[in-house]
């Protein structure tokens, strides 16, 4: 799919590359800002060095704007990528993956060897420096088969920028992949990070994405249920104040039959901010006896806070197992009368609730290193109490 | 006196519920209020344990904080519970994704931060909890429960007891929490109550069914009808309105 880069670059933009009014998937987001141009493009170098510092939880990835360095054991291979070809998947037709392509394509591979996995997980910290940069960054996750991968991949940022993120894992037949993606830039950024899964037979992916930072974000996940018995777990969160904007775009694709995916979507919204969540499952007419879970439910904590949801379910098989739901509300008074008539007060209440609401989704992290780590980020937010 | 309501009128959404209630209560006594489904009784209790949806339109609450009688208009639901109010509802909600020794040990340390008493972590917590439970007949695996959440009628009567005998509190108002029990339950929660039941504190108990005050006996019985007090008697008015029904007493009132 060839696109007119020049139309892409940053600095001037062509305002009709941007989703416009009638694009259903982008409905309830507006882009339009991007053409104030505040934002100055920043190539990262291609640097792979290796790390000397360790840490017992973790084997460690830096990525900012000098390169990369790691302490990896060897089962695990790292390349730069450049110029990497884009395979046309039904997803990634938006403008997330076309500003990817037209721009600096800069991006890592990690491949983990056949038959192997790692003692403990893999932390990738993004640590961009550059005032409002505008960075563009791809990484390929290859889970060969046999193998198990965890990989938390921590976004955050102490200055604003626009982050453009593509992670395309793609998890080979009986390999494991567990992934973990936190978004905790600096209020005041912009993050559009795109999600191009693949998992062939027997594999599982379970990815977790998790959008806390940010004044706009997007999160754009595709997982392709490529192959036989091949299943994924999805699920996110989003935690928004202020005038927030978060927006899922959630699309599952079963191709194959005996093809399993679960998915739960969960959002906090406070303030005046905005959430969105678009779930999309597709299921191909040959694609007998899969099963396909969705939900998404909303927390709204002010009466200025909104959210769209909006499941879709395109089924051309008729042997399948489909739930979907989707709730909004906001905290019940009934169950904040039953705290307060015990001597809790009403704001310890509403932070248990509100805890109560998010645990949901970080106890399907399985992995309690990573599940802590998820923890920590929320209540640094203060979304949850100590 | 523990707690004096003199003609309160409390209306919930627009419309009046409470006409005109008149009640005493001095530590150490037991109060059955009974009364016909829809006169006030839940919304009594609610009222005073200060459910925010209920506005008190007239007369007053006062109750006894500190040795005197007080005003609790000013006081919000959690502040009554801590000096001492505890309201056991007929209708326990379930609190999913909160566990019910979290929820109780929260409970317990507001109470205790309220009094300037030391806090409990969740070990000790637990220790002190498990002591409970066996008067209860609870098995220890409710405390890692949420809420409520996939008990029995029985058990969420039982679970409000619990929270009850952990927080000790001055004035128990128990709203039907005999509703719906089989015997053994109904004998189990009355054993609960008993054990709270001292001469420094007040019970009072919504009840339909007499069976209920053949366990836990009260010192005055009281029939609610159109949100007010009609009749006041001894546990032998119970013994009558089991008999006779509410009819004798409210034809023509209404
Ligand atoms: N939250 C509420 N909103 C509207 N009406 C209510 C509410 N609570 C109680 N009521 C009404 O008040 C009346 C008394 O209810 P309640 O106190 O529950 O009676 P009881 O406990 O004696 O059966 C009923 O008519 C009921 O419908
Ligand atoms: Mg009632």
């Amino acid at each position: 799919m060839a696109i007119n880069e020049t139309q892409y670059s940053i600095d001037k933009l062509d305002p009709s590359v941007l989703p416009q009014r009638g694009n259903e998937s982008w409905k309830y987001t507006r882009l339009d800002h991007l053409l104030e141009n505040q934002y100055h493009s920043v190539q990262l170098a291609t640097n792979i060095n290796t790390l000397s510092l360790s840490d017992e939880n973790y084997y460690l990835v830096n990525i900012n704007e000098e390169g990369l360095e790691h302490n990896l054991p060897s089962s695990v291979e790292i390349d730069s990528l450049q110029n990497n070809k884009f395979e046309n998947t039904p997803f990634n037709n938006d403008i997330a993956t076309h500003l990817t392509q037209a721009n600096n394509k800069m991006g890592y591979q990690f491949s983990v060897v056949k038959n192997s996995s790692l003692d403990k997980p893999i932390m990738i910290k993004y640590d961009f420096k550059n005032k409002l940069a505008y960075i563009n960054l791809h990484n390929e996750f290859i889970v060969n088969s046999g193998s198990k991968l965890e990989v938390f991949e921590d976004f955050s940022s102490s200055v604003n920028v626009f982050v453009n993120y593509m992670a395309k894992p793609t998890v080979e037949s009986n390999a494991n992949f567990n992934h973990v993606i936190i978004q905790d830039t600096k209020y005041g950024s912009l993050f559009l990070h795109s999600y191009d899964g693949k998992v062939l037979s027997n594999g599982t992916l379970d990815s977790m994405v998790i959008n806390l930072g940010a004044k706009l974000s997007r999160s754009n996940v595709y997982i392709n249920l490529a192959d036989e018995n091949a299943s994924c777990s999805a699920h996110g969160l989003y935690a928004l104040h202020r005038d927030q904007h978060h927006d899922t775009s959630s699309y599952i694709h079963h191709s194959m039959p005996h093809t399993y995916s679960f998915q739960l979507y969960k959002g906090i919204m406070d303030d005046e901010s905005h959430g969105v969540f678009t779930g999309k499952v597709r299921v191909e007419k040959d694609a007998q006896l899969i099963t396909a879970e969705q939900l998404n439910k909303n927390l709204l904590l002010s009466n200025k806070a909104k959210v769209n949801s909006r499941p879709q379910l395109e089924i051309y098989a008729d042997d399948v197992k489909c739930a979907h739901g989707s709730t909004t509300g906001q905290m019940s008074e009934d169950e904040l009368f039953y705290f307060e008539s015990r001597g809790i007060k009403k704001e310890k209440a509403r932070g248990i609730l509100a805890r109560a609401f998010a645990y949901d989704v970080v106890l399907k992290q399985k992995n309690l290193t990573m599940r802590s780590e998820i923890i920590n980020h929320l209540i640094q937010k203060n979304i949850v109490r100590a | 006196m523990l707690i004096s309501i003199k003609d309160l009128h409390a209306k919930v959404e627009g419309s009046p519920i409470l006409n005109g209630i008149n009640l005493e209560i001095k530590p150490g006594e037991i109060h059955a209020i009974m009364g016909p489904n829809g006169s006030g009784k839940s919304t009594l209790a609610k009222v005073i344990a200060g459910h925010p949806d209920y506005e008190v339109t007239e007369g007053n609450i006062e109750y006894s904080i500190n040795g005197a009688l007080s005003d609790v208009a000013e006081l919000e639901a959690s502040e009554r519970a801590c000096e001492g109010i505890f309201l056991g509802f007929q209708y326990p909600i379930e609190i999913p994704g909160v566990t019910n020794i979290t929820f109780m040990q929260e409970a317990f340390n507001a109470l205790c931060e309220h009094q300037g008493a030391d806090t409990m972590n969740e070990d000790s917590f637990r220790t002190f909890i498990k002591t409970k439970l066996p008067l209860l007949e609870m098995h220890e695996d409710f405390l890692d429960r949420a809420v409520n959440e996939g008990f029995s009628g029985g058990e969420k009567k039982k679970n409000e007891i619990l929270q009850m005998l952990i927080l000790n509190p001055r004035l128990a108002l128990l709203d039907e929490t005999d509703s719906g029990l089989d015997i053994d339950a109904l004998k189990t929660v009355a054993k609960g109550v008993n054990t709270l039941k001292s001469k420094h504190n007040g019970i009072v108990l919504v009840t339909h069914y007499q069976r209920l005050l053949d366990y836990i006996e009260p010192d005055f019985v009281h029939v609610l009808f159109d949100g007010k007090i009609i009749k006041t008697g001894d546990k032998s008015l119970a013994l009558e309105l089991e008999e006779k029904g509410y009819d004798w007493l409210t034809e023509g009132l209404q």
